[in-house]
């Protein structure tokens, strides 16, 4: 009997050979490789959760901080129980590892003798805009001679009236009002003929309110500074670069992300604060895209040039007393580093 | 056992246990006439709390007691870090074939043979106590 | 049991049969029919490749065309006489002309603008990069020095490929031809501005690419999508990532079958344009392409599930007729080996199969009258068997209840000896100061010895009853067997001196170091060869030698004693044996010393040898194997 069993055994042993090396060949097992614990990183945010942040929320949200073996905490900024948070203040304590700050608040910290450098800039150009409804019919510089421009005090001040002279016109010639509210209100109401805002936030808000808008970006008209400069302590760069290199490589492929999918990007946003509103986040998203990624340069690449502008705009302000040393300032090293490498 | 000085154990705080009265009065009597103070328990239960109160320099441990044998005592000595250290010489009836390393493996120090007569007993310990570091220093040899 | 076996018996062979015959009516058409689907299908694949390819050099050839025309046109603007009359009007009195220059120059070139489409503005700029003249007011006085065609505009023809600006969220594309003196020095830049609304009409036509084809161009700048996707939801001002769309940014030109940017598998032909800095991509979704080969797919299958249908009804009706004689054959030997020796096969076919059912009764005859006889003998067996059984199993229970006992008897009787031992050890030596005389000594040294030799006799009941109850673990741990046989010396050579014999030690060299074994039951085993040897030789030397035998070690101990008489040789290991009853009490002891040896021996894996002769002496020869690695438990 046994005899009679061997055609069948090795018929149906034939047959599972063959099953095996056809399903061999189908599947490709992917073997997971064993990871170090990931290092635990956390980044200040210089504002509140939203929009501009998002290419941070993209980043651990689409596991490309995972992927650089990080484990990313996102601290909220903007005003806490003891008023503003400093990300620059954050960072120095130890108490961040990362931070987003203007590069005009950089430059004034190092003057200060506080060791923080710029890594790479989120946003090419600055937002900053001179905003008048249609109606008012202000489309060229020249056409601000006689009207009131609303501008808050500081950086923004200085910006509007380097503008107004290298464009030959009389400072004294336009009314400057100061800028009290965040709102484009003074400027819907007839307050103020011309505010001047972020065209990605103000810019969107008009919209928002049912009007159409002229703006002039002072960027077009070579007028710049950083606004969202990562940076991170002396101290990290010189005892840990490696990290700084994964966490801008996270953040790069999280940004590249946001750039291809703002729609999720802008979802992700809500996922921090759900009382935002998703139309409002991703207008303001898109707007800002283009900002982050002009033609010609490089994601996150900074220009010596916006520093020297940022810089010049300070001591015009007289926020600086002496020019600082701007080469110790920034550092587009990991940036090029990382580009190299792909 | 000529050479074995009369104040070898002078000051020496051991305890024996064993759950024969005479057999644990011939330990002590031996002991005390190399001036050990000898402390003594029936079983082992008992040894673990006079051990806990005395903390002596070694401990001698009969195998076969009631209440708490001498492998639940010495097991019971080990688990416990502040006891784990002292040292415990296992006594077996008579040297029955395969208990040492049992024994041994159990943790005792090391073991010795009953009955315990005078010509060998001492002569026995000295030889384990040579053995153990923590204990040679104090030997008045 | 049997049942099952009929019943797996019966479906295998069927299913052999069925199987074979399936298998071998499926092979043809399933190795024949995917070869000939695969070369239609490639075929196919290679005619929609060869199409998309030329549509995408049509694509390419229109686009460089229109980018030529273009330049043409700037060419024209900057060369025309009207120009250079305007700026060499200018140079005298520079400052009070700016403005009149401007607007002359604002005049010609929307004179210009207004003669063509391809442009949406026209603009100048200078060495410094403001804008100066334009035929677009809200563009004058802003800076291009931070766009990336200003460096290069300022020393030859430049296109700017497409890019978004920042301001009217346009996507512009811009050409500049320089602006030259008299001298040939470079005085500003003529830019202009395209409309692309051409190149995205020339990308968006259609005309011949079915219902899923498309064509589209990718700016290498973040893979921006630069002209509308055919499909919904697709917006430009994206950045879209595909295989087809990586290899063409990366500046290679080719075909493939990949996923598109929607993650449908098309059949794609890319290439790099870099004019544009663009890729462009002509693509086909594969199901439209491959529509012909998947309808001649389905007709091969049905075919094939007819011919598998078929051969599944043949080849069960073939297998039935053929298996069912030797199922029935089968159906006779089961019947048969259930028991049923009266079954016969019924013969129906005159061929193999028949013979075999003859074969199989003259079988059945035979072995149904060896049956009847078997099973006669068998039950007389079963009988006898399970007497002998019963009394085994009573003589193990009496040998396990005595060597219970006997461990109990010699623990209780060794307690109250333990005692005797030690106060009398105490008294002796006058501890806890005890005192006596003379007399005292002698008996208490009376009651010693004697207290001794019971608890001699106690211990080896002790060790016999726990070999014999199989209590006895042996240790696996190091020995030196130098030192072994010095400790053993040491212990009996005050023995051998109290009888005046001598004492000789001998240990073979080509022992190894160390051996692992239990030196407790060795020792035990020497120490009774050793005090036996003694005990019955009253002149002369006992020798002690350890030495290697291939892969054991012996111990042997000799002695010049009495001897050991042939008749008594198998019996000198048993317990309570002494050569002659008389001899006990001459020499003492238990007699129980030779079985423990014996017993400690076997328990090792050992063997035991007795060479003697009356009067000349005895030689016990123990051989152990030797373990030079430590056992792993």
């Amino acid at each position: 009997m046994n005899q009679k069993m061997y055609p069948t055994r090795s018929l149906l042993f034939a047959i599972m050979v063959a099953m095996l090396v056809i399903m061999a060949g189908c599947n490709g097992t992917a073997v997971e490789p064993t990871k170090a614990p990931a290092d635990t990183i956390s980044f200040q945010l210089s504002w509140i959760h939203e929009y501009s942040a998002a290419s941070f929320y993209m980043a651990v949200e689409n596991g490309h901080f995972a992927a650089q073996n990080l484990n990313v905490s996102i601290a909220v900024g903007g005003f806490g129980a003891d008023g503003y948070i400093e990300p620059i203040a954050q960072v120095l304590s130890g108490e961040s590892d990362f931070g987003t700050a203007s590069s005009t608040g950089l430059i004034q910290a190092q003057a200060e003798g506080k060791k923080v450098v710029g890594i790479a800039t989120i946003l090419q150009r600055s937002p900053l805009a001179l905003m008048s409804l249609k109606d008012s019919n202000i489309v060229v510089p020249t056409d601000l001679v006689g009207k009131t421009i609303m501008v808050s005090d500081g950086g923004a001040r200085t910006l509007l009236i380097t503008f107004l002279t290298q464009q030959g016109i009389d400072v004294e010639s336009v009314t400057i009002l100061p800028r009290t509210t965040f709102g484009v209100e003074p400027l819907i109401n007839g307050e103020t003929q011309v505010l001047a805002g972020w065209l990605i936030n103000e810019g969107v808000m008009i919209e928002e309110a049912g009007f159409e808008s002229n703006f002039m970006l002072l960027s077009d008209y070579g007028l710049d500074d950083y606004d969202f400069v990562i940076f991170t302590s002396q101290e990290m760069l010189d005892t840990q670069p490696q990290l700084v290199e994964r966490f801008l490589r996270g953040y790069l492929a999280g940004l590249q992300d946001t750039i291809g999918n703002p729609t999720q990007a802008a979802k992700y946003v809500l996922k921090y604060d759900s009382t935002l509103n998703l139309d409002g986040q991703l207008a303001r998203l898109e707007a800002m895209l283009p900002l982050i990624n002009p033609p010609g340069t490089p994601l996150g690449l900074m220009d010596m040039r916006v520093w020297e502008q940022s810089q010049a705009i300070l001591l015009e302000q007289q926020a600086l007393a002496v020019p600082i040393d701007l080469t110790t300032i920034f550092t587009n090293d990991f940036i090029e580093k990382i580009y190299t490498a792909e | 056992m000529q050479n074995i000085p009369q104040d070898l154990l002078t000051g020496w705080d051991i305890v024996v246990l064993d759950d024969e009265d005479d057999s644990l009065e011939v330990a002590e009597v031996i002991l005390l006439e190399y001036g050990a103070n000898v402390y003594t328990a029936q079983n082992g239960k008992a040894g673990l709390e006079v051990v806990n109160r005395v903390r002596p320099r070694f401990v001698i441990s009969d195998l076969s007691m009631p209440v708490m044998d001498g492998w639940g005592f010495i097991h019971a000595m080990k688990e416990d870090d502040a006891l784990t250290e002292i040292p415990v010489i296992a006594l077996t009836a008579h040297a029955m074939i395969g208990d040492r390393e049992r024994a041994i493996r159990a943790g005792f120090h090391n073991y010795l043979t009953k009955p315990l007569t005078v010509d060998t007993f001492m002569a026995d310990l000295v030889k384990l106590l040579i053995d153990i570091p923590e204990l040679v220093e104090y030997l008045n040899i | 049991m049997e049942n099952d076996n009929k019943t797996q018996f019966r479906g295998r062979i069927r299913f052999t049969l069925l199987l074979t015959f399936i298998i071998l009516a499926i092979i043809p058409p399933t190795l024949l029919v995917p070869f000939i689907l695969g070369q239609t299908a490639q075929q196919a694949d290679e005619q929609v490749k060869n199409q998309f390819e030329s549509v995408a050099e049509l694509k390419t050839a229109q686009i460089e065309s229109y980018l030529d025309n273009l330049s043409q046109i700037l060419e024209i603007v900057v060369s025309e006489e009207e120009l250079y009359e305007a700026i060499e009007s200018l140079p005298e009195d520079k400052a009070t002309h700016t403005a009149e220059l401007s607007e002359l120059l604002t005049a010609y070139l929307s004179e210009k603008l207004a003669a063509q489409t391809a442009f949406r503005e026209l603009f100048i700029y200078g060495e410094e990069g403001i804008i100066h003249v334009s035929t677009n007011s809200t563009q004058l006085n802003k800076r291009v020095s931070n766009l990336p065609y200003f460096e290069p505009s300022l020393s030859e023809r430049y296109i700017q490929p497409p890019y978004y600006e920042i301001s009217t969220r346009d996507l512009n594309m811009i050409f500049t031809v320089p602006i030259t003196n008299e001298e040939g020095e470079i005085v500003g830049v003529l830019a202009g501005r395209a409309d692309l609304a051409v190149l995205s009409q020339i990308m968006t036509t259609i005309n011949g690419l079915g219902e899923t084809g498309e064509t589209y161009l990718i700016s290498l700048q973040n893979s921006y999508l630069l002209t509308e996707s055919r499909f919904e939801g697709y917006e430009l001002n994206r950045s879209y990532r595909s295989e087809g769309i990586t290899q063409a940014l990366a500046g290679k030109n080719g075909v493939g079958n990949y996923l598109d940017y929607r993650g449908t598998p098309v059949i794609g032909v890319y290439r790099w344009i870099p004019e544009l800095q663009s890729g462009l991509l002509a693509e086909i979704t594969e199901e439209e392409a491959l529509a012909s080969i998947r309808n001649l797919t389905t007709v091969n299958i049905v075919i094939g599930a007819v011919i598998v249908v078929g051969a599944v009804i043949i080849g069960v009706l073939f297998a039935r007729w053929l298996s069912r004689p030797i199922i029935d054959l089968a159906h006779s030997a089961v019947a048969f080996a259930k028991g049923d020796y009266s079954q016969r096969a019924e013969i129906r076919r005159k061929n193999e199969i028949g013979q075999l059912g003859q074969a199989f009764n003259h079988m059945a005859d035979a072995v149904e009258q060896r049956q009847n006889e078997l099973v006669n003998l068998n039950q007389s067996l079963k009988i006898a068997r399970d007497e002998a059984l019963a009394s085994q199993r009573i003589a193990n229970e009496n040998s396990r209840l005595k060597s219970e006992f006997l461990s109990t008897m010699s623990h209780e009787l060794r307690t109250p000896m333990n005692a005797i031992e030690g106060f009398t050890g105490i008294m002796l030596k006058k501890m806890a100061g005890v005192e006596y005389n003379e007399k005292t000594e002698r008996y208490l040294t009376k009651v010693q010895s004697n207290s001794k030799r019971l608890l001699g006799l106690i211990n080896d009941f002790l060790d016999l009853s726990r070999i014999e109850s199989g209590r006895l673990e042996l240790a696996n741990l190091p020995i030196s067997p130098t030192e072994m046989v010095q400790k053993w010396r040491d212990n009996l050579i005050v023995l051998a001196d109290t009888k005046g014999l001598e004492f000789n030690v001998k240990v073979d060299p080509t022992l190894p170091e160390t051996v692992y074994g239990d030196e407790e039951s060795i020792s035990k085993i020497a120490i009774n060869l050793v005090g036996n040897a003694i005990k019955f030789t009253e002149k002369g030397t006992v020798s002690l030698s350890l030495e290697r035998q291939n892969d054991k070690m012996a111990l042997i101990v000799q002695d010049t004693g009495i001897g050991i008489p042939p008749h008594a040789r198998e019996f000198v290991f048993d317990e309570f044996r002494q050569v002659d009853q008389s001899s006990k009490r001459v020499h003492g002891g238990t007699g129980l010393g030779l079985a423990i040896v014996q017993k400690l021996a076997r328990e090792m894996d050992g063997t035991i040898t007795l060479q003697s002769e009356v009067g000349v002496g005895s030689t016990f020869t123990v051989l152990l194997p030797i373990q030079i690695q430590k056992e792993l438990a």
